[in-house]
C-alpha cells in the first residue's frame, strides 16, 4: 500500500508540475517554490477559506452525486467509500 | 488509498496550448478526459463530471480544488487550490510516512502535445472591448457532431441593460481534429429566430483566406438591444469541416440557440487580439472610471449587481471572478461594494506588494 501511496502521490506532484496543462495559469498573488505553486492569502494548512464559505466543511459527508469514469460509466461516488480518497479537480485550459 | 482526477468544465476556453472549447455533450467532456489522459500520460484514473457539473457546484464550485476523503465517505481535507506538497503531509499523517519517497524524476511519463491539424494565427482575432461573459448556449440537436462550437459572450452592457455588444465565435473543438477548408465558401452565419431580441447584423460571412487551411476561430461582433427576460434568439451557421485523418471535407449546416443569460459555468476566455495593442496586450493608458491597466473595471465588476442593492455578492459573480471577492472582501460581508472595487483597481494601478500569508 505504501508503494501505492509513493505513487500516486509522485504523479500527482507530476500532474500539477505540468500545471499548465491541468492547473489554473494564475492564481491571486500566486507564487512558486520549487516549481510548485503556493496559494497566497491562503493556508497552507487548510487553504479552503472559499470552499468554507461556500458550505462546505471537513467533516461532513460527501455530496451524492454520479459522476463518470473515463469509459463514460456511471460511478457514483459511493463507490469510492471503504479506503481513503483524494479527488483533484481540473481541465484542460 | 485511493486518487482520482476530476475532469470538470473549462475554466479558461481556449487557453493554453490547445484552444480547447467548452463540450456540449458528456460524450464530448469525455474525448477532453481521454485528450488529458493521453496528453499528461499519468495513469490515475480519472472521473469525468457530468455536463450539468454537478460535482462541481456540489463541492465549491471551484477550478483547481482538491479533497481528501475517508473511508466513509467524509471530507478529512479539503483545499481550495491542489498543492502537492501539502497533500503529501496530509496523507503522511492520514496513512504514514514511506521510507523514499518517489519523485517525478522517477516516473517515465510520456506527455504528448495535441496535434494542429492546419495552420494558426492566420486569422486575425475579434473579441470585445473589455473581457465578455459566457452566455448560455443550446445545441439543437444535430446527426453530424458539433465539430464548430459557438461561443457567445455578452459585455457588461448587454448583460445589465438588454442593450450592447454581443461576441459571436465560432471555434473548431481541437477533439475532432478538423480544419477550414479554404478553397470553399467561408463560413456563414445568420440569426434565424429573434422573438424580443434585435441583432445587428443579421448575419455574416467569415474572411476569405489565402491559406488552403487553418483553424483560427471565425469571430463577429454584433449589436443587440432585447427586452428584459427576452427569450433565446437562434443562430444558423454554415461551414464545411474538414479531417485529413479521418478523408473528408464536409458542409454542415448547425443551429444554436443564445439565451441572453450568463453561463456561469462557462469559463472565462483569455484571448488576444481585437482592440488591443500589438502583441495582443492592452495600451498602457489610463481609462476613466475606476478601470485600470491590465483589465480591471471597477464598472464591469459593479454590473454584476443584479439586484441592485450596491454591492456584487458571491452569488452574484461569475465562478471565475470569485477570488476577487476572496481578495477584495475587508469587511467580510461576502460582497464587493464600489469601495473594496476601488480599492482593488488602485492595486492594480500601483501594482502595491500583494499581501504574504503569516506562517
Amino acid at each position: 500500500m505504501k508503494l501505492w501511496i509513493n505513487s500516486a502521490l509522485a504523479i500527482t506532484l507530476t500532474l500539477l508540475q505540468i500545471g499548465d496543462l491541468f492547473a489554473q495559469q494564475s492564481r491571486p498573488g500566486e507564487r512558486r517554490a520549487n516549481g510548485v505553486r503556493r496559494g497566497v492569502g491562503s493556508d497552507n494548512r487548510s487553504g479552503a477559506g472559499t470552499l468554507e464559505r461556500a458550505g462546505l466543511k471537513v467533516g461532513q459527508q460527501m455530496p451524492d452525486v454520479t459522476v463518470y469514469d473515463e469509459n463514460g460509466e456511471k460511478f457514483p461516488l459511493s463507490r469510492a467509500k471503504g479506503k481513503h480518497a483524494v479527488l483533484v479537480f481540473g481541465c484542460l485550459t | 488509498m485511493q486518487v482520482f482526477f476530476v475532469y470538470k468544465s473549462l475554466a479558461h476556453p481556449e487557453g493554453g496550448s490547445s484552444p480547447f472549447v467548452p463540450p456540449f455533450t458528456l460524450k464530448e467532456r469525455l474525448l477532453h478526459v481521454q485528450e488529458a489522459k493521453k496528453t499528461l500520460g499519468a495513469t490515475v484514473p480519472w472521473l469525468c463530471d457530468t455536463i450539468n457539473n454537478d460535482l462541481k457546484h456540489a463541492l465549491g464550485d471551484r477550478p483547481n480544488s482538491e479533497f481528501v476523503i475517508d473511508p466513509q465517505g467524509k471530507i478529512v481535507v479539503m483545499r481550495d487550490w491542489s498543492n502537492p506538497s501539502t497533500l503529501r503531509s496530509d496523507l503522511e499523517k492520514i496513512v504514514g510516512a514511506v521510507d523514499k519517497p518517489t519523485q517525478v524524476s522517477d516516473l517515465n511519463l510520456k506527455i504528448e502535445t495535441t496535434p494542429r491539424p492546419a495552420a494558426s494565427g492566420v486569422v486575425k482575432r475579434v473579441s470585445l472591448p473589455n473581457p465578455g461573459q459566457p452566455l448560455l448556449v443550446e445545441a439543437q440537436v444535430s446527426k453530424i457532431p458539433y465539430y464548430v462550437k459557438l461561443r457567445a459572450e455578452a459585455d457588461s452592457d448587454l448583460l445589465r441593460s438588454g442593450k450592447g455588444k454581443l461576441y459571436l465565435g465560432f471555434h473548431l473543438d481541437p477533439i475532432y481534429h478538423v480544419h477550414w477548408n479554404n478553397l470553399a465558401k467561408p463560413l456563414e452565419w445568420e440569426v434565424t429566430s429573434v422573438g424580443a431580441v434585435s441583432v445587428t447584423p443579421t448575419k455574416g460571412t467569415g474572411p476569405t483566406v489565402e491559406t488552403e487551411s487553418d483553424i483560427d476561430p471565425r469571430e463577429f461582433i454584433v449589436n443587440v438591444d432585447s427586452e428584459r427576460d427576452a427569450g433565446p434568439f437562434d443562430v444558423t451557421v454554415k461551414y464545411f469541416a474538414c479531417s485529413d485523418e479521418q478523408g473528408f471535407c464536409i458542409p454542415v449546416t448547425q443551429t444554436y440557440s443564445v439565451t441572453l443569460k450568463q453561463d456561469r459555468d462557462g469559463g472565462q476566455a483569455r484571448r488576444s487580439g481585437g482592440g488591443r495593442g500589438p502583441g495582443g496586450r492592452p495600451p498602457s493608458r489610463r481609462r476613466p472610471d475606476g478601470d485600470s491597466p491590465g483589465g480591471f473595471s471597477v464598472a464591469r465588476l459593479m454590473s454584476h449587481d443584479r439586484n441592485k442593492d450596491g454591492k456584487v455578492s458571491r452569488d452574484e459573480l461569475p465562478g471565475s471572478l470569485t477570488r476577487i471577492l476572496d481578495r477584495a472582501d475587508s469587511n467580510n460581508d461576502d460582497a464587493i461594494d464600489e469601495k473594496e472595487a476601488e480599492v482593488i483597481a488602485a492595486r492594480f494601478r500601483q501594482r502595491l506588494p500583494r499581501q504574504r500569508p503569516t506562517r
